[in-house]
């Protein structure tokens, strides 16, 4: 898929609504989207501090606006070199961050490159432009749009990421 | 549960579950005196208040199981103060099930037996009335048992019926002046309706019952005395006797007592509870403090535009002045909040009699319970965190310490033990002792025990004295019984209460006295929003050392450092001290030697040093402390976090934990090291 866009969309949220809002986003150079209804906001971030002995898809965690929350990057499988995670982590990359809500856990930031756009997207335009294929980290749902193809992502699975420990 | 919530906001769900908790809580209390101290008229109203309210809270919202328990309780209470149902002890078990039932309801958990306790109840009250002499049921015939009680059974009742005319006004200013009429007649047994409603402004309606004993027999005199009131259509009196009175129905009879379905002002908010009440001057001193601040915050505002108009003395003075009068007042309000935060131990201490007492019912021990200094005030969410570790202290203290009664006296012990749960506060530390008269702690079981475990070996078993055994049994998989018991089972050892406790920067020590008992002591700050902290840096990254451990900070020059096997100690003064670094415990941060010189900063955990390594000392700070979530609040050796004033987030490092653990981990350079100490 090298050279694709990539979007996750929350599957429940297609099935559920005939209208869905999504923010499509770029991170360590793919694309992504996610249902706008689990953003809590975006927000700017100076800074990361990374946590020794954290899970591999945690950067470290961020301010927002006086919380501390965890940040997390959408890339697990190549990890970044050790001396990436130090300090602060590609600062000169890393500028914004999706906050996302859940219902039974506090939520967690999303390290993004760039948020560029919203979209209000129908089920026709799903039906006719979803498919789900096998990718590396199981079944992906991707989603074809002005000739690019996207993953859709559950916010749910964010938190699998945050949790899952070192593989070794 | 889903059900149960339609046409409920969330909100109103918690509104509804925190008042159920200060109810149940209170019956709770209640009941437990009634067990130990016999039945008190004023424990029993306070518990039949509590079922009210929690039968019409229930009741208001659709949770029906909740409301018929509540009712069936509430029934069972009337029984014991009508003397028809006696305190044993599966009465208490009975009741205290139904709390916990109802308990359990309101937190929004399923509750299976609940339909079962209500017809344990309703059989517990058959059998009682068909032993007893006395006919009853319901609460209304509960109020005419009082009735003919006070009365005694012969003696004549009237019966006084009053009608009010119709489109009168103000119909209860009538009322109130018709019994006030009866009161100077006679005596009030009973009214609808009663005085309390009708001050209150209920809708009384146009008629007024009242039970009366009056002064006079004279039936016609009080009938004329009533009339006399403006308003009164017709007045019909009847003599009942008590006897007859019992016959009746009593739907429509309200007593003064039966009034309660408001919450209970004396009543005290759960451990843990989500909502405080807050002294109202404290407020007020807030509210001025935050005034303050926008005026100060306001000048900052003039002073940095005229600094961008012009140049510039005068405005550096200003400027200097109103920094310090914002950090004054800043440091005030800080102050004032961790005021409102503080609330007395006993909300949580509260909890453990009954616990107690059904540890006492299911093991064959006896021993008194007693709880000091309940009144030493506490941050708020320090009482989550030391809730656990109390428990499980407690129920090891009769688990592991009091001995069963035949040994007890055969060791010329009292054969009831004591355990003491007590709080004090000292200096900047609440002090929380758990002790117990019972066999102390084995220290050489526990050495075998942890030779076996392999927590240590053999040759280093030898070397121990007793500070260090006890230090044993606080480390992780360490467990003196084999089974797990359910009383201090439950797969917790006391490796992590000491672990939570340290995680809010607290500190835990055990007093020995083998065979004569043993005394846990939990240190904890007083409060844990802020800590007064050291500043490091390690690798190009801030970190936060709380200064409570932090003895002293030295420049570690290259000659002062020797190798000891793998790791590395430094002669300071007349001791050797072990070195680790941030490396030593995260391989992921990588060890650079700058060549320059680094610092070591000096902790002292257990009476024992340990040298840290930083790259740099940046300075002291208070530090306001922000939780790590999930998934980062359990990682090792990291307690939370801060915000730095630059806006960016730095890690609180647990060192102390941190230490400990080294210090267990090579025991044997921690003795050399502890050796060369003493």
């Amino acid at each position: 898929m090298a050279g694709e866009v990539v979007i996750f969309v929350q599957q429940e949220e297609l099935r559920r609504s005939r209208d869905v809002s999504l923010v499509i986003f770029r991170a360590e150079g793919d694309r992504y989207a996610i249902a706008a209804d689990s953003i809590q906001s975006i927000v700017t971030v100076e800074s990361v501090t990374s946590v020794p002995g954290a899970p591999p898809a945690v950067a470290g965690v961020i301010n927002v606006r006086g919380d501390v929350l965890t940040a997390v990057r959408m890339r697990t499988e190549d990890r970044l070199p050790v001396k990436a995670q130090d300090s602060c982590y590609q600062q000169d990359v890393i500028h914004m961050a999706l906050v996302v809500e859940f219902d039974d856990h506090p939520p967690l930031a999303v390290l993004v490159d760039e948020v560029s756009q919203v979209l209000s997207v129908s089920d026709e335009f799903f039906a006719e432009r979803t498919e789900t294929v096998d990718g590396e980290d199981g079944a992906l749902n991707l989603l074809r749009l002005d000739e690019e193809v996207v993953s859709l992502v559950e916010p749910g699975e964010l938190l699998v990421k945050g949790e899952e420990v070192e593989s070794g | 549960m889903a059900d149960r919530m339609d046409g409920l906001t969330a909100e109103e769900i918690a509104v509804f579950a925190a008042e159920a908790e200060e109810q149940l809580n209170a019956a709770e209390d209640m009941l437990l005196q009634l067990e130990s101290d016999g039945v008190d008229r004023q424990a029993i109203e306070r518990l039949l208040r509590a079922m009210h309210t929690l039968k019409g809270n229930a009741a208001s919202i659709g949770w029906e199981d909740m409301a018929r328990l509540a009712h069936a309780a509430e029934d069972a209470v009337i029984a014991v103060r009508d003397a028809r149902l006696q305190t044993t002890a599966s009465v208490m078990d009975v009741l205290l099930r139904s709390v916990d039932a109802m308990r359990a309801m309101a937190e929004g958990e399923q509750v299976a037996d609940a339909a079962q306790l209500v017809d344990e109840i309703a059989r517990t009250l058959q059998t009682a009335d068909a032993a007893g002499e006395e006919q009853g049921g319901g609460s209304g015939e509960a109020v005419l048992h009082q009735l003919t009680e006070a009365v005694g059974a012969e003696d004549e009742i009237l019966q006084v019926e009053v009608d009010l005319t119709d489109d009168i006004d103000m119909p209860a200013v009538r009322a109130l002046q018709v019994l006030m009429c009866c009161e100077s007649l006679g005596e009030i047994l009973a009214s609808d309706p009663t005085q309390k409603e009708v001050e209150e402004g209920r809708d009384v309606g146009g008629k007024i019952l009242c039970y009366l004993r009056a002064n006079s027999s004279a039936e016609d005199e009080i009938k004329r005395e009533i009339r006399t009131n403006s308003g009164v259509a017709r007045v019909s009196i009847q003599v009942q006797s008590a006897q007859r009175l019992l016959a009746e129905s009593a739907e429509a009879l309200h007593t003064g007592q039966d009034d309660d379905g408001s919450s209970d002002k004396d009543g005290k908010d759960s451990a843990g509870s989500r909502h405080i009440r807050v002294d109202v001057t404290i407020l007020d001193r807030l509210m001025n403090l935050a005034g303050e601040m926008v005026i100060n915050r306001n000048r900052l505002s003039n002073l940095a535009d005229d600094l961008a108009r012009n140049s510039f003395a005068d405005q550096v003075e200003q400027l200097q002045q109103t920094v310090e009068q914002l950090s004054r007042v800043t440091g005030e309000v800080q102050q004032n909040i961790m005021q409102m935060r503080l609330v007395p131990l006993d909300r949580l201490f509260r909890r453990y009699p009954r616990m107690m007492r059904d540890l006492q019912q299911s093991q064959d021990k006896e021993f008194d319970f007693e709880i000091r200094g309940g009144q030493t005030e506490i941050d708020r969410s320090l009482l989550e965190v030391i809730s656990d570790p109390l428990t499980h202290l407690l129920r090891n203290a009769v688990d592991h310490g009091i001995e069963p009664p035949e040994e007890r006296l055969s060791r010329g012990k009292k054969r009831r033990g004591s355990v003491v749960l007590s709080a004090s506060r000292r200096n900047n530390h609440i002090c929380i002792e758990v002790s117990d008269d019972g066999r102390g702690i084995d220290t050489d079981a526990v050495v075998r025990r942890a030779v076996q475990k392999d927590v240590i070996d053999a040759e280093q078993a030898k070397q121990l004295n007793e500070q260090d055994i006890i230090g044993l049994m606080f480390s992780s998989g360490f467990s003196t019984t084999d089974e797990v018991t359910e009383i201090s089972g439950r797969g917790v050892g006391l490796d992590v209460v000491r672990r939570e406790v340290e995680s809010v920067g607290g500190d835990i020590s055990v007093d020995n006295d083998r065979g004569q008992g043993a005394c846990f002591r939990l240190s904890l700050p007083l409060t844990v929003t802020s800590v007064k902290s050291l500043l490091v840096e390690i690798r190009g990254q801030t970190y936060v050392l709380p200064l409570g451990s932090v003895r002293e900070t030295l420049v570690r020059e290259p000659g002062q450092v020797q190798k000891a096997g793998e790791s590395r100690v430094l002669q300071l003064r007349s001791e050797l001290i072990r070195l680790f670094e941030l490396a030593d415990i995260f391989p992921s941060v990588r060890e650079v030697d700058r060549g320059g010189p680094n610092y070591v900063v000096i902790l002292e955990v257990d009476q024992r040093k340990i040298g840290f390594v930083v790259d740099d000392l940046i300075g002291e700070e208070e530090c306001v402390i922000k939780p790590l979530l999930s998934p980062l609040d359990d990682i090792r050796g990291v307690s939370s976090a801060t915000i730095l004033p630059d806006g960016d987030v730095a890690l609180i490092l647990d060192a102390s934990g941190l230490a400990k653990e080294l210090l267990q981990d090579d025991g044997r350079v921690a003795d050399e090291q502890s050796a060369g100490g003493r």
